[in-house]
């Protein structure tokens, strides 16, 4: 668990690799309220509106993703109070893509007494293709 | 929410600040567990996540045939909703811009439980164009 | 600030100019459009403005990136 004295810059954060199963697209998107049809459950809907011959996994899959390096290296206590995930999709994420999403310490700065820090976050393909690059940020004591 | 008739999506009309719809749900177990095994975390603390609060918030309001792509999200969590408590949501459009040409809009939504705790701030930024992208993922590009 | 930008992912084909000279003027071009003066922001960007400009790059990054 990070805290301040043990946080340095271009300190890697726990990386992780997920595999993209149309089952997973599936039951993310059945995680909501409204039972509706987009471009992550209904394959005809992603090739009328985009061409597409696939359906997309949801962007906000990869946001989970880098949420979760964040929570392991900072901790549940800091991160799930103080954290913040702000991520660019840069490319489609499809059912047998596998992502891995790594971060590393970017820098820090003092806000009210605490210590704000940031992480660059990247998820990459199995190709070695950037699907989304962004930061995370978090405040220790 | 009541029941009422969607309003077909507009991008010239759509104005910032614009109020989407405000909603409550009560969070379940079986959202929680279907949360954490889609993404393959058994710790995964907001599935929140997973009922996209922003994307919601719109789609009670409006009809969108034209469809959206996702092309960034941005999110603050303050703390972990709790199975079995209510979720309160309120949405709003928060900006909207062209980018060489292209409809954008920001989407924003803010989770409070029950008992008054900020859960999580989501924003979405949205190109209102899918098929632009899609020309670059087309098949043949592959 | 270079190596912040450089080290944190590969731009692609976006162009970033970072134009430092005397006087402690630094001027951030990205694709042709100012994203950064010091001379303007009235001092060096600290760590939240340097995040800002990540994201910028991110977002172009978005609308130019070739799958």
């Amino acid at each position: 668990m990070a805290s301040r004295t043990k946080i340095e810059p271009d300190q890697k954060l726990p990386s992780v690799t997920k595999a993209i199963t149309t089952d997973s697209i599936l039951q993310f998107e059945s995680c909501g309220i409204l039972d509706r049809e987009n471009i992550h459950n209904n394959p005809a809907l992603a090739a009328k509106r985009l061409g597409t011959t696939y359906t997309l996994a949801s962007g906000r899959m990869s946001i989970t993703f880098a949420a979760e390096i964040m929570r392991k290296f900072f901790g549940p206590e800091v991160f799930n109070h103080t954290g913040t995930v702000n991520l660019k999709f840069l490319r489609p994420v499809k059912a047998g893509d596998t992502i891995s999403v790594s971060g590393a310490v970017s820098g820090s700065e003092e806000i009210d007494g605490k210590t704000r820090v940031s992480v660059n976050l990247f998820c990459d393909n199995q190709d070695g293709n950037r699907t989304a690059v962004g930061i995370g940020t978090a405040v220790v004591e | 929410m009541a029941d009422t008739e969607l309003k077909i999506f507009d991008y010239d009309k759509a104005q910032i600040g614009e109020e989407l719809g405000s909603y409550e749900y009560t969070l379940t177990q079986k959202m929680l567990d279907d949360f954490r095994t889609s993404v393959d975390d058994p710790e995964a603390p907001f599935p929140t996540l997973g009922v996209k609060h922003d994307a919601t918030a719109f789609a009670m309001v409006y009809d969108d045939p034209i469809g959206t792509v996702n092309a960034g999200n941005e999110v603050e969590f303050f703390n972990p909703p709790v199975v079995g408590k209510k979720v309160h949501v309120t949405g709003r459009i928060a900006d909207k811009y062209l980018r060489r040409d292209k409809p954008y809009i920001v989407i924003e939504a803010t989770a409070v439980d029950e008992d008054g705790r900020l859960l999580e701030k989501l924003s979405t930024y949205q190109l209102k164009k899918p098929d632009e992208l899609g020309k670059k993922w087309h098949p043949e590009q592959k | 600030m270079a190596t912040e930008f450089f080290r944190s992912d590969a731009p692609g084909d976006v162009a970033i100019k970072m134009t430092p000279s005397d006087k402690g003027r630094l001027e951030v071009y990205l694709d042709g459009d100012k994203i950064f003066d010091r001379k303007e922001a009235g001092a060096f960007p600290d760590l939240s403005k340097v995040n800002e400009l990540k994201m910028a790059i991110a977002e172009k990054l978005f609308e130019l990136e070739e799958a």
